[in-house]
C-alpha cells in the first residue's frame, strides 16, 4: 500500500519503463478521470517511441486513429499519440503494458507526467480528504 | 548552473530530497536514488546533474538507463489538466 499526503496538486514519483528497459522516475500528477497515463514527448522518444516527436509528419499519421485520439480539456482540444510502456510502478505497485500518451505538459506546471486510468485501473485508489491522504493498494 | 554529466556529488554526498531542493533551488535535478521511504518514494540520492532547462537536463542524460528527475521548486497550486 502506498500512502502520500493529499496536497495541491497531489504529486508522487512513479517509474515509467519503456520496451527497451529504459526507466525514468518522474514526479507525476495523480489524475483519476483522465483515461491515460501521460509522459513528456522527449521521454517517450528516448524510450523508443519515435512518433512522439514527429509532429503531424508521415510517421505521426501512420498511427491508426485509435492510437491518435483527440482529448478535450478545460483549455481546449489536442491530439496526441498513444504507445505502450512495458511497466509503470509506484513503490511496490506496478502495472504491465500500460497505454500511455506522449504529450508535453506545460513547463510552468513543473510536472513531468500524469498517472491516469490506464495505471490507476489496476488498483484501489482512495482519496481520503478528511485525513488528507491518498492511498493506493 | 551548467549541467554536469558526472556526479556532482561523490558517493559520500548523498542528499535527501529536502537537501537537494535547498542545494539546487528552482532547478531540474537528475538523481540516482539510494534510499526510499516506506511508500517507495525517493528519500535520498546522489545528484548526477542539474540545470534550469528541463530539456537540456534530459537530453544530456538520454543514454542513462535509469534515473529520477524532478524540479526542486513548487508546482503551482492551480494545476488543472
Amino acid at each position: 500500500m502506498i500512502t502520500v499526503p493529499i496536497s495541491a496538486p497531489t504529486l508522487l514519483f512513479a517509474k515509467f519503463t519503456g520496451p527497451t528497459g529504459l526507466t525514468r522516475e518522474l514526479r507525476t500528477l495523480v489524475r483519476p478521470g483522465f483515461p491515460y497515463c501521460v509522459i513528456d514527448r522527449r521521454d517517450a522518444y528516448h524510450m523508443g517511441f519515435l512518433q512522439a516527436v514527429m509532429d503531424y509528419g508521415p510517421m505521426h499519421y501512420e498511427l491508426p486513429p485509435e492510437r491518435l485520439p483527440w482529448m478535450a480539456t478545460v483549455t481546449g482540444l489536442f491530439e496526441a499519440p498513444l504507445f505502450t510502456l512495458a511497466e509503470v510502478s509506484v513503490g511496490d505497485l506496478s502495472a504491465k503494458n500500460v497505454v500511455t500518451m506522449a504529450h508535453d505538459l506545460p513547463d510552468v506546471t513543473h510536472i513531468d507526467a500524469i498517472l491516469g486510468e490506464t495505471f490507476l485501473n489496476n488498483f484501489t485508489v482512495v482519496f481520503d480528504y478528511k485525513k488528507r491522504q491518498l492511498r493506493l493498494e | 548552473m551548467g549541467l554536469s554529466l558526472s556526479p556532482v556529488s561523490s558517493e559520500e554526498d548523498v542528499l535527501t530530497i529536502a537537501e537537494t531542493t535547498q542545494e539546487y533551488p528552482e532547478e531540474w535535478v537528475v538523481m540516482r536514488v539510494t534510499r526510499r521511504d516506506s511508500s517507495g518514494q525517493p528519500a535520498e540520492g546522489v545528484v548526477l546533474g542539474h540545470d534550469r532547462d528541463k530539456v537540456a537536463v534530459r537530453t544530456k542524460m538520454a543514454r542513462e538507463k535509469e534515473f529520477c528527475v524532478f524540479f526542486t521548486g513548487q508546482s503551482p497550486i492551480w494545476v488543472m489538466i
